[in-house]
């Protein structure tokens, strides 16, 4: 407490500030493009292919710096935070597994919708989900993630069935979907959120640091299972260079099985070993723990489940409600038969993977978050 | 615009406390303590009288800068200034900067029967024309010129003779009121709304006449072109120098100018949104504009504004300014406000003899009046 300021109420400190975020994650290499930081502050902008924070916040460099006043330090998902203190605040409860994080269920889901399943990825939970959030009053507007014919990514916030449905199909591509949430929380207060691990933690932490003081804001959360994403100029290396393909012919992408399928207009399907491209992979993804998105209401993945089926794991009460709402309007149909082991092989390669290139990390002297 | 504490306390249910309001403070940087999230919070949560007898309201800048990036949109400086008003009623006053000359000119001004008489103020080379719609609205600036000339070198006469010898040089006549009385922004910033409302009254009639009202000082553009809507119910179309010249390019005069910087005074960049139109004026009059780190939306307070705590942490601000501004390689530092001119002068002229900041402070009037003159 500062001196003279004894009848003042003291604020929740803020541990650093952007020069530091700067320092450990975005110049050291691990930023992912997950928008946290900028989903408050319009000062932080992201590059065009939403891989890093594009320019630097213009507060380190004037006559004012923001120091340790803002949040983006302290809502980033690469920096050190204790994980266990999140879940006790988020699920009153901390995780047996560590890939599969705290969950109450997991089941297999299919939705209905031909339109949806189509385009989804396999069994199109996540949209589904995200429509039911919408049309069963668990939020005012769902934030869709969509694409143009060259697959460049953007992020609307709508109310409208098509729209939402619109946004099905998985894009290898970043798309910060919580990119200035905190200006369409003021448009809407209520928000239902898909995401990436990356994404779904630093919504969280943001949503347990500020949202708890507007009582009227609130969020659902929907994660996705990300082994690693790509920067959309990436991406277009991949499918331009690597495949031969052009990115306007391309209807859908899925990686599974180690493999990347790509479906083109002429309804070709063409697909290569993930290892061929592993130098494209980011350093971000590579040292990613959260495979399995572990903080947020309800996660989708494929794997794990039967073809054309969707992983679905269910973490909160929320999350819960959401897919018996979600069954109980025929958007989805429900099955058991889900393979948590096949989650958790997965997983495991990427515990691998992350492991020693933090090892990596250590012995050059770079930036290792600490989760403890 | 406007907010009132108990309207505030419903909108402000809505601060996350993110923070980048306090991030943007150049008040906070300085005296420690001072944080708008802070501020937020106190009067959200039952704190408010803590934080109105505190009186750190009246160390506000409202300059805004730590509004413009707010996720919310909320009006902080709309709370400050109602704040001040409640301040006042609770007998926590601000201390306000020269005011032992300042408040018995305006004191004599508010009383209906006296008449400014502005026109004298006006020189002989000066083109005005009463039967114009067009007004010029002259402001304080003359008044400001008998205290601060020989003090810190204001010459608020020749700004306002510039001001309107650069519309003669675009091809306008306008109207000037003899009788014109103060917009009264000081007042109104200063939680003295009945002031305002005085002031505001004797004005109405005469300045409802015109189709169109220009000025040259950002404050009375601002609160002529807002505050008499959102208070007195008064629209008028009101428009400021920069915009007219940014109409008449055309007539300026490219020369081979040097460098120079411009500073965003508040009222006209923040609270108005008005940033390219006098850049654009400039940089026809051949001037090679080099920014300061903080410019634009984010530039820096000139540390003063409505007189209120002139004190060691705002004269900090105002250093700031000034290396800002001199680090930019620039010979001249234009300013559109009388006041930013007057504040940046002051400390000029506090460190003359250490000859710290060699930069010709100007007012953007005398500058784009001497880039319209034959040569």
């Amino acid at each position: 407490m500062e001196e003279g300021l004894e009848n003042f109420v003291p604020l929740i400190k803020r541990s650093r500030g952007y020069e530091e975020l700067k320092k450990d994650v975005i110049d050291s290499g691990i930023c992912s493009g997950c928008g946290a930081c900028a989903a408050f502050c319009d000062r932080v902008g992201l590059t065009e292919d939403g891989s890093v924070p594009a320019s630097d916040c213009n507060m380190t460099t004037g006559a004012v710096k923001c120091n340790i006043d803002g949040i983006c330090y302290d809502c980033c998902p690469h920096v050190s935070y204790s994980v266990g203190g999140l879940e006790d605040e988020v699920f009153g409860a901390r995780r047996d597994d560590e890939i599969l994080g705290q969950y109450l269920k997991a089941f297999a889901v299919r939705s209905k919708d031909k339109e949806v399943l189509k385009k989804a990825q396999d069994g199109g939970a996540a949209t589904s989900l995200l429509l039911a959030a919408v049309t069963e009053g668990f939020s005012d507007a769902a934030v869709v993630t969509g694409r143009d014919d060259s697959w460049n990514v953007d992020s609307t916030t709508s109310k409208d069935k098509s729209e939402i449905t619109s946004g099905a199909g998985t894009k290898y591509a970043r798309a910060p979907g919580i990119l200035r949430l905190g200006e369409n929380l003021r448009k809407t207060p209520s928000l239902a959120i898909v995401g990436t691990g990356c994404q779904i933690a630093g919504t969280r932490k943001l949503d347990k640091k500020l949202l708890s003081s507007v009582p009227k804001a609130d969020l659902t959360l929907i994660g996705l299972f990300c082994y690693e994403n790509f920067p959309y100029t990436r991406l277009k290396e991949i499918v331009e260079d690597r495949l031969g393909l052009k990115m306007e012919d391309v209807v859908k992408t899925d990686i599974t099985k180690g493999k990347l399928f790509v479906w083109t207009k002429d309804g070709e399907k063409h697909s290569k070993p993930v290892k061929e491209f592993a130098d494209l992979a980011p350093e971000s993804c590579e040292i990613c723990r959260d495979f399995t998105a572990t903080f947020s209401d309800i996660t989708c993945g494929s794997i794990g489940s039967d073809e054309g089926w969707t992983t679905v794991i269910v973490r909160s009460q929320r999350g819960l409600d959401l897919l018996e709402a979600a069954k109980k309007k025929g958007l989805i149909e429900v099955s058991d038969k889900v393979d948590l082991e096949d989650v958790k092989r997965t997983g495991g390669f990427k515990g691998k993977k992350r492991a020693k290139v933090l090892g990596e990390r250590e012995t050059e002297g770079k930036f290792v978050p600490d989760y403890s | 615009m406007a907010t009132t504490i108990a309207e505030a306390q419903n909108i402000f249910q809505q601060c996350y406390q993110c923070g980048v309001c306090s991030g943007s403070c150049p008040k906070s940087k300085v005296l420690p303590g001072f944080l708008p999230r802070r501020m937020l919070f106190q009067m959200i949560n039952g704190f408010e009288e803590a934080q109105l007898d505190s009186g750190l309201g009246w160390e506000c800048l409202t300059c805004g800068k730590c509004q413009v990036h707010c996720p919310q949109g909320i009006d902080i400086v709309g709370l400050v200034r109602d704040m001040r008003a409640q301040m006042k009623s609770r007998g926590v006053d601000g201390i306000v900067a020269h005011d032992s000359i300042l408040a018995p000119m305006y004191s004599i001004m508010s009383k209906p029967e006296i008449k400014p008489k502005k026109k004298m103020y006006l020189t002989d080379d000066v083109k005005t024309d009463p039967n114009s719609k067009t007004l010029f609205f002259i402001g304080c600036a003359p008044h400001l010129d008998a205290p601060f000339r020989d003090d810190v070198g204001f010459k608020g006469i020749d700004v306002t003779n510039d001001a309107i010898k650069t519309l003669n040089l675009v091809g306008i006549v306008p109207a000037v009121l003899d009788d014109e009385k103060c917009c009264a922004h000081d007042y109104l910033w200063r939680g003295e709304r009945d002031v305002f409302e005085a002031f505001g009254q004797q004005n109405a009639e005469a300045l409802q006449t015109f189709d169109t009202i220009i000025t040259a000082c950002p404050e009375c553009y601002r609160t002529l072109a807002v505050e008499y809507k959102d208070l007195l119910g008064i629209e008028l179309n009101v428009k400021h120098l920069s915009e007219v010249l940014a109409e008449h390019t055309d007539k300026i005069k490219k020369g081979d100018r040097g460098n120079a910087t411009y500073h965003d005074s508040c009222r006209l960049s923040r609270f108005m949104n008005i940033y390219d139109e006098p850049r654009e004026a400039l940089k026809a009059a051949g001037y090679n504009l080099q920014e300061m780190t903080d410019s634009r939306e984010d530039a820096l307070c000139c540390g003063v504004p409505t007189w209120v705590s002139c004190n060691d942490e705002n004269k900090r601000i105002r250093e700031q300014k000034l290396d800002d501004a001199l680090a930019t390689g620039a010979k001249r530092l234009i300013v559109p406000c009388p006041k930013c001119e007057i504040h940046l002068k002051c400390l000029q002229a506090d460190r003359s003899e250490e000859g710290k900041y060699p930069i010709e402070i100007v007012n953007f009037a005398t500058v784009m009046k001497e880039s319209l003159e034959e040569d």
